[in-house]
């Protein structure tokens, strides 16, 4: 993955509910500019837990859109991340923003 | 080749190109219709299509789209190097293209009732490194 944003756990949030202006903001500007937009599934994960029913509907908007690209947390970034959990000394924090710094430090992107 | 143009002293040329159906209608509705030109008449459609224009009949259509020849020249330059097989598939591609952004666009807006502030937009473009936004003329 190279570029782009990264969407943490408000972002999704925020774009999902239509709560975050700046976050259609970044949407449509990455549509028009051809930016990519990564959201780590662990983030979504969190986030679809939080979006209240009805709201579903955004969820579909963002992860249809053609810029954007979902990263699995499977085997070989799972333990980056729990490795990364570790360094940090704090191996009980949220997964969901492990996974998103893990996924901007590969991206060089910026959630 | 599907294309014949015509340069006009602005330095636009008129171009005839196969799109398929849905293309088409896409084109022609309201998202679109102000960007591009009026369709071919009847006598030119069988004309062209006498000589071969419409190669995949069942699948295509002809349009008439006027482009300015820089665009043109590039698309053929395209053709040349071999990453398209036509000028017509060139166009086809950009069109298809500029309707899955658009559409994008459109179910973002509204998703949210309207587009974000401009100040919004222009802040994010700017944190983004990218020039301000075009307003429409």
């Amino acid at each position: 993955m190279i570029g782009g944003r990264v969407f943490d756990v408000s972002a999704i949030v925020g774009f999902t509910t239509a709560r975050s202006v700046y976050a259609e903001a970044l949407v449509m500007t990455a549509i028009e500019e051809n930016i990519m937009i990564a959201v780590p599934s662990a983030a979504l994960a969190r986030a679809a837990a939080l979006i209240a029913v009805g709201h579903q509907l955004g969820l579909d908007v963002l992860l249809g859109l053609p810029c954007t690209v979902v990263d699995a947390l499977d085997t070989t970034p799972a333990r980056t991340v729990g490795v990364l959990l570790q360094q940090a000394g704090q191996p009980g924090l949220d997964v969901a923003a492990a996974h998103v710094v893990h996924c901007a430090s590969n991206a060089d992107g910026r959630s | 080749m599907s294309l014949s143009e015509a340069t006009n002293p602005v330095r636009h040329a008129e171009v005839l190109v196969t799109l398929r159906p849905g293309l088409i209608a896409a084109v022609a509705g309201d998202l679109l219709r102000p960007k591009f030109g009026r369709l071919v008449s009847g006598h030119a459609r069988r004309h062209w299509r006498g000589v071969r224009l419409l190669s995949s009949a069942m699948s295509s259509e002809l349009e008439s789209v006027n482009l300015p020849t820089e665009l043109l020249d590039e698309a053929r330059e395209a053709v040349r190097r071999g990453e398209v097989d036509s000028v017509a598939d060139y166009v086809a591609e950009a069109v298809r293209r500029r309707l899955t952004k658009d559409r994008a666009l459109t179910q973002v807006t509204e998703l949210f009732g309207g587009p974000p502030p401009e100040d919004v937009l222009a802040m994010v473009r700017q944190r983004a490194g990218l020039p301000p936004h075009r307003t429409a003329s």
